[in-house]
C-alpha cells in the first residue's frame, strides 16, 4: 500500500490507468497548489492547468526516468503548462496584469491594504521564475536543489530567485503592516 | 556575517508561515481525480484508434504492394509443396488460402500487440 511514487510511475508507464490514478489522488493538491501560487490565486485557471498537466504527464510517462523524484517531473510539467498558457492566452495575460494592477493599488492604498493584502497579491509582482522558485521551496516545502530539477534551472540561478522573491514578499508585507 | 545569517533563518521563517496560512487544495479531491481520469480514458481511447488505423493502414498498403505479384506468389508456394504433392488445382487453392491466413494472423497479431 505504502508504495513509492516512482514505484507507481513505473506500473503507470506499463499501461497501468490504476497506478496513474493512485499518482493523481496524492499529488493534486501539490499540483494544484502550486499552480495556484503561479496563477496569482486564479483557484479556475490553476485547476485547468493541473488537469492539463496530469494529462500531458499520462502522455509522458514513458520518459519518466526512475533516478529523478517524480514530484519534481511533475512540478516541471506543471511549470512548462503555465508558462506555455502565459505566452499563448492573451486573455490570461490580461487577468494576471489586472491582477498585477490590483497588487498595485493595494500597495498604493495604504488605508485598506491590511483588509485586502494577502501573499497571492504579493506573488503577483514576482517574476514567473521568482513566483515559482519562492511557491516550490516555502509552499511545498522542497529544497533548492529540488526546485532547480524541477524548474529546469541551475542551482545558483534558483538560490538566487528565492532570495530575491523572499525580498520583495517581504518588503511588500513590511510595507503593507 | 552571523547576524546576517540568522537574518536570512528568520526570514525563512516568517516565509513559511506566510505560505503556511494560505489555503491548499484538499488532499483527497475526488472529483478532480476522476475528471483527470476522464481525460486520461479519452486521450488512451484516442491513442487506441490512431494506432489501430495506423496498421490497418501499413496492413492495406502492405496487401496493395503485394497484390500484383499475387499470382507469382500463390506459383512460387504451389511450386514449392508440388515437391511432396501432385494435384495442382488443389496446391493452388491451398497456396492462396495459406496467403489469406498469414495476412489475417499478421494483422491480427499487429492489432493484439497495439491494443
Amino acid at each position: 500500500m505504502s508504495e513509492t511514487d516512482e514505484a507507481l510511475a513505473r506500473e503507470a508507464k506499463r499501461g497501468s490507468t490504476h497506478a496513474f490514478e493512485s499518482l493523481v489522488r496524492r499529488n493534486q493538491s501539490l499540483v494544484r497548489g502550486f499552480l495556484r501560487r503561479l496563477c496569482s490565486g486564479d483557484a479556475a485557471l490553476a485547476d485547468d492547468l493541473a488537469q492539463e498537466t496530469f494529462v500531458m504527464a499520462w502522455r509522458r510517462i514513458g520518459s519518466f526516468e526512475a533516478k529523478g523524484a517524480f514530484k519534481g517531473w511533475l512540478c516541471r510539467i506543471a511549470y512548462t503548462q503555465f508558462l506555455q498558457n502565459r505566452r499563448s492566452a492573451k486573455a490570461s495575460t490580461r487577468r494576471e496584469e489586472a491582477v498585477m494592477a490590483d497588487a498595485v493599488t493595494v500597495h498604493d492604498d495604504r488605508a485598506g491594504a491590511e483588509a485586502r493584502l494577502d501573499l497571492d497579491r504579493v506573488m503577483a509582482v514576482l517574476s514567473p521564475e521568482q513566483r515559482a522558485a519562492v511557491a516550490l521551496c516555502y509552499g511545498e516545502g522542497m529544497s533548492h536543489a529540488e526546485a532547480a530539477e524541477a524548474l529546469g534551472l541551475p542551482l545558483g540561478t534558483v538560490k538566487s530567485h528565492v532570495m530575491r522573491g523572499r525580498a520583495k514578499v517581504l518588503a511588500e508585507f513590511g510595507e503593507a503592516a | 556575517m552571523t547576524s546576517q545569517f540568522s537574518e536570512g533563518e528568520s526570514e525563512d521563517a516568517r516565509m513559511r508561515a506566510l505560505f503556511a496560512q494560505g489555503a491548499r487544495p484538499p488532499m483527497g479531491d475526488e472529483d478532480f481525480v476522476q475528471s483527470v481520469m476522464t481525460r486520461v480514458q479519452d486521450v488512451r481511447a484516442a491513442d487506441k484508434v490512431r494506432r489501430n488505423v495506423a496498421v490497418l493502414g501499413a496492413t492495406a498498403f502492405a496487401g496493395a504492394v503485394l497484390w500484383p505479384f499475387r499470382d507469382a506468389l500463390g506459383a512460387g508456394i504451389t511450386l514449392s509443396m508440388a515437391r511432396f504433392a501432385h494435384d495442382v488445382p488443389m496446391l493452388s487453392g491451398g497456396a492462396t488460402a495459406l496467403l489469406i491466413a498469414a495476412a489475417a494472423t499478421l494483422a491480427a497479431l499487429a492489432y493484439t500487440e497495439r491494443s
